[in-house]
Parts: structure tokens; sequence; C-alpha cells
């Protein structure tokens, strides 16, 4: 016999192929119950994650299969949390509490900057504004597609992240007025004048790769990340990642190089146009990837707190 | 390794003009989470992939992340290969192809060996008499050191269509409740229920790579039970929201599936360290009976026995059932 918040849950939910049963299913295996969760509210959290990931049209089947991978009792914990339920802080609490500072450390290196930067997190998972009188927790924006490990860890990242991204603004601009170099006169022509067939060529060439091949080139040549890191990121063989970069920008060089040709320039001049273009790699790349974001300097700079 | 293009680095590391609010667009903590974590559906993953490459401070977050996440020896693994392709000789191309050759003649030669041992071992099963008119009958003792693979007759008998024992079999009688089902190991070919001879499970407890899995077992009171040290020690396993009498086991690799009474089946695909229930349904009829054998030959290819000697097959991996 069905009670009657099951009764609610089934007909007012949007998503075909919900069913109480399936609801009572996912709310046992969550553990939620313990936490201080009721059935109606972790229903309602399933629901609206369902409703985010899933086509309208989805059938049961794949609501089924969808619910079922969903990280279930870190997605109770995380909610109950929210809640402000005392008895899912104090597990959040055992552990996690010691976990943040670690996962902090390991991203900002430093003692002081991980310490902060966990004090933060903590602050915006038990919900320091309110909205409506209620306070807001950052933990009601997990979704349980992965685990609750790794999006703690991933939103520390993202504070970093920000927090060295404005820091950069600051340094940068602190420098260039310290040069005085926001009011010099502006600087002839540089060796690598814009040369539109250049840019043409590599656009065309780049339009061609698909988005795995770009974040490979990007993963390796700009943010400086070792084969194995890109193996680990890409699900796939260190030596496949070697393969596929030899081949790709060899191909690039190629493509480029073709399309050079196509816009006029002879075999040899479409060479040199590259052999320069590389050579003054050499001068230019070290300034632009320092500015761009050099992953050594990345984790070496400390995070210090904006003026004011 | 071939430099680059100083016209290629600058267009890639430019951000897309056209996306005004391209800082607005970037990932949710929960997509790159769930990225690093292979968790993501392929359409979901082309998308992600498709911003990342462009976007230098979500690839930051994606390393912040991934280190710690990822397999804990991921990069050992891969170490040995990367010191051989830096050695000339050993990373010209030749060398690789006739390592690959090698290989596969070594491992196809294992698995014609394989082969025959287990042909060998259901030739002697289908012999053994007078198993048809033994009675199903509950181990008393379970059995915990798993390294005699001797199966129940009884369940050699249950699986013969014309046996008159399993014809007569009541799944609601606790005396013709199936006895204890085999440990379970990681044979290409027969899930444990289905074994009528000894087995020795060591040298088949292990895949082609020297990686050894866990090993399965069910106590004769239907509890699961997992031993991560070749059968010395047993850990008892609880799946979460299960209050079923579970009769049937079987394991591919990290994949285990575990069925019981009422047509209850579970399945891990990470050893038993979380669990999704699996409704096969075909045509509108859902599996209500008992699942009293599991067999699956691969990943994908598996096939359920329910007391009723029903017989539902998958070739998907549980996502689809057809029932015969």
């Amino acid at each position: 016999m069905k009670n009657s918040s099951e009764t609610r849950l089934e007909t007012a939910a949007p998503v075909h192929g919900w069913s109480a049963g399936l609801s009572r299913e996912l709310y046992i295996k969550s553990g939620a119950e313990a936490l201080g969760l009721g059935l109606e509210a972790f229903a309602g959290i399933i629901l609206g994650i369902v409703a985010k990931f899933l086509p309208a049209e989805s059938n049961a089947n794949s609501v089924e299969k969808f619910c079922c991978e969903l990280r279930l009792q870190d997605l109770a914990l995380a909610h109950a949390c929210a809640a402000g339920h005392e008895r899912a802080w104090e597990a959040f609490m055992v552990r996690y509490r010691s976990k943040l500072y670690d996962m902090a450390s390991a991203i900002a290196r430093e003692s002081s900057a991980a310490r902060e930067l966990a004090d933060g997190l903590y602050a915006e998972l038990y919900g320091t504004s309110l909205k409506n009188e209620k306070r807001i927790s950052k933990l009601s924006s997990y979704n349980g597609r992965g685990s609750l490990d790794g999006w703690l860890r991933t939103v520390l990242a993202q504070e970093f992240v920000n927090r060295y991204r404005k820091q950069r603004r600051l340094v940068s601009l602190e420098e260039e007025t310290e040069a005085g170099q926001q009011f010099a006169s502006p600087q002839p022509e540089s060796q690598i004048s814009a040369d539109s067939r250049m840019e043409i060529a590599t656009d065309e060439a780049l339009a061609g790769l698909s988005p795995d091949d770009r974040f490979l080139l990007a993963a390796y040549y700009l943010d400086q990340r070792t084969l194995a890191e890109i193996a680990l990121a890409l699900q796939l063989h260190e030596s496949t990642i070697s393969r596929k970069l030899h081949k790709l920008t060899k191909t690039l060089r190629k493509q480029v190089l073709a399309g050079l040709k196509k816009s006029g320039m002879s075999r040899r001049q479409a060479e040199e146009a590259l052999q320069v273009d590389v050579r003054d790699l050499k001068v230019d790349l070290r300034k632009r990837l320092t500015q761009e974001g050099d992953a050594a300097a990345f984790h070496k700079q400390k995070v210090q707190e904006p003026a004011g | 390794m071939t430099l680059l293009p100083e016209s290629v680095r600058r267009r890639l590391a430019a951000e897309p003009a056209e996306a005004a609010n391209f800082s607005a667009l970037h990932s949710s903590a929960d997509m790159l989470s769930a990225f690093a974590e292979d968790r993501l559906s392929p359409q979901e993953r082309a998308r992600l992939m498709e911003h990342l490459s462009m976007c230098a401070d979500c690839r930051q977050v994606v390393w912040h992340v991934l280190p710690e996440l990822g397999a804990p020896d991921a990069t050992a693994q891969l170490a040995p290969v990367r010191w051989a392709f830096r050695s000339p000789w050993l990373g010209s191309p030749a060398f690789r192809w006739s390592a690959i050759a090698a290989c596969l003649i070594v491992a196809g030669g294992i698995a014609l060996f394989q082969r025959d041992v287990l042909q060998h071992h259901q030739i002697a099963a289908d012999q053994r008499p007078a198993v048809l008119e033994r009675p199903m009958q509950r181990e008393s003792a379970p059995k915990t050191d798993s390294s005699d693979g001797t199966a129940p007759a009884a369940v050699a008998a249950m699986l013969e269509p014309s046996s008159p024992v399993s014809a007569k079999h009541n799944p609601a009688a606790s005396t013709n409740i199936p006895p204890r089902a085999q440990p379970a190991v990681n044979m290409p070919l027969h899930a444990n229920a289905f074994m009528g001879s000894k087995v020795t499970a060591s040298s088949l407890n292990a895949d082609l790579s020297g990686k050894i899995f866990p090993r399965w077992t069910l106590t004769s009171d239907g509890l699961l039970q997992r031993s991560l040290d070749a059968g010395k020690s047993w850990q008892p396993i609880v799946i979460p929201g299960n209050s079923s009498t579970l009769h049937a086991i079987a394991a591919q690799g990290t994949h285990v599936w575990v069925g019981g009474a009422a047509g209850v089946l579970y399945h891990s695909s990470d050893a038993g360290k979380d669990w999704s229930q699996v409704k096969p349904s075909d045509g509108g009829k859902t599996l209500a009976d008992d699942v009293i054998g599991i067999e699956f030959s691969s990943v994908q290819m598996g096939k359920l026995i329910t007391g009723r000697q029903e017989t539902w097959t998958t070739a998907d991996g549980g996502n689809t059932w057809q029932k015969k």
C-alpha cells in the first residue's frame, strides 16, 4: 500500500519513467534516512538532477540507469548537510575535516594558502550567506555525478584558479605601471607581423581538429603537462598520447604549409614563413607563456590577499 | 617532439572571440569531477572536451584534480613503457610491432590451453553418473577454502532440462533451495553455478596480465563474501538495500553479478564497492522468479537461469535482456 507521500511523488513527478518504487529504492540505497533526510525531500533532489541532465523524452530504463549510477550515499550526505541536519554534519566532519586540508595542501602547495582555501570552502559548505532568511550551502549544488571527494577537490581547485587569475591581473598591472609600459609609445611592428595568410592557414588547420586533439595540443604545449598526466586525463596509454602528439604536430605543419601555398606563397616562401615563425617562438614564447599561465609558475606563486 | 608552429600555439591559447561570456560558460564542479572520474556520458564528455580544449582555467582545475583521482598506480604502470620508448633501439617501430606480435602469439596459446582445460572439465561433468537422482540439499558447513572447486552434484542436476529433480524444484521449500554456489572465479567461459567438476581456482584467478581479481562466494545462508587474498580470508559484503537471500553469483574481472530470491539481481562494476539493482524485463514481463544460476562469458554477454528453468540472456552487460 502506497503512503500519501509516495503517491504525491508519483503523481507530481514530471519525469517520464519515475515511480514511487524507484524513489524508495534509491532512498534506501542512499542511507538518507539515517542522516535525517526524508523520502520526499530526497526524491525531490533526485528528480531535480534527472530533469537537469536527462532529456525530457528519456525512457524509464534510461532514467533508472542514470539514477542508479549516481553517487547516492554521497548525495544524501551532501544534501542532508545542506539542509542543516546535525547527524549529517557529524558524519561529514568525521570524514572530511582533515581531508579537506590535505586536498587544499595538495593544490596550493603552501600551508597558509592551503589553510585559507580550506577555511573559505568550509564556510561556503556550511552556508554563511542567506537567501530569504534561509542559509545557502554550497553542498546543495552537488549533483552526485562524481564522488563527493572529487567534487570537493574540484571546488577547491576552482577557487584556487580563480584567486590566481585575479592575482595575476593585479600583478601584471603593477609590473606594467612600474615599468612605465602603460605610457610607452606603441611598439614597432614585431618580427612576427600579423600575416593574415598565416592566421587563415592556421585557423583552417585547427578547425579540422577534434576537441580531443585540441585538448591534447593545449595540454602538452600550453599547459606543459607530461605525457603521463595527459594519458590519465584522456584514459589512454602514454605511448598512444606520444604517437598522437607526434602525428598531430606533423599533420598541422603540413596543413599550414598547404594553406600558405594555397594562398599564393611558393613552397620555399611558405617554409621560410614557418621557419621564421618557429625561430621567433624562442623569443616570444617565454613571455607569452608566462602571461598566459606557465604551469610551473602557477604552482609556485603565492596566492596573496588582494589589497583592500 | 616536432616543434609546434607559433601561429598554431597562439590560436590554441586564444579564447573564442564569439563567446562574449566565455568565462560564464566555465564547467561546473560536478562535470569536471565526473570527467576526472570518467563518469560522463559520451555526449557530455564531447561537450566538456570542446570547452576544455579552449579554456586554460578549466584545464588547470582538471590537472589539480586528476593526479589524486586517477588510478593509484597509473603513473607507475606507464613509467616502464616511457623508459622503453625513450631508448632509440627499443623505441623503433620494428621492435614494437615484433613485441606486439609475440605477445599476441603467447596470449593465443594461453587462451587455447585454457579452453582445452575447461572443455576437459565439462566433458567430465557431463559423464558423471547418478547426479540426476540426488536430491538437492544445502551444504551444512560452508566452505571457506576455495581451492577445492567441487560443485555440489545438485547444482549440476538442477541444470539438466530433463532432470526429474529440476522439474520438481520448489523454490519455496527450504530443503530444495540450491546449495552454496561455488566461489566465483574470473573464468572466461563458465560461471560458478555451472561447474560440475573440480576446478583449481587459483590458476584461473588472474588474467593474462597477471592482475589478481577478488574471489567471491555465497554462504549457505545466502550471504555474499569476498576474498582479496586468493581465498585465504573472506569478508562479508553487504549490498545496500538488499534483504533477499542470494543464490547465484558470477564474476568477470571487477564486474560481479549476484542473483537471488524473487528475481533479485545486483551488479557491481568495481569489485563490490558500489552496487546497482538490475531488473531484467522483456516484452513487458519482468523477471520475478528465483535466480539460481548466472553465467557471464564476458563483461557484455551473460545468462541467468531461474528456478522455473527460464533463461534470460543479455548481450550488452545487462542493459537489455531477452527471455527464452
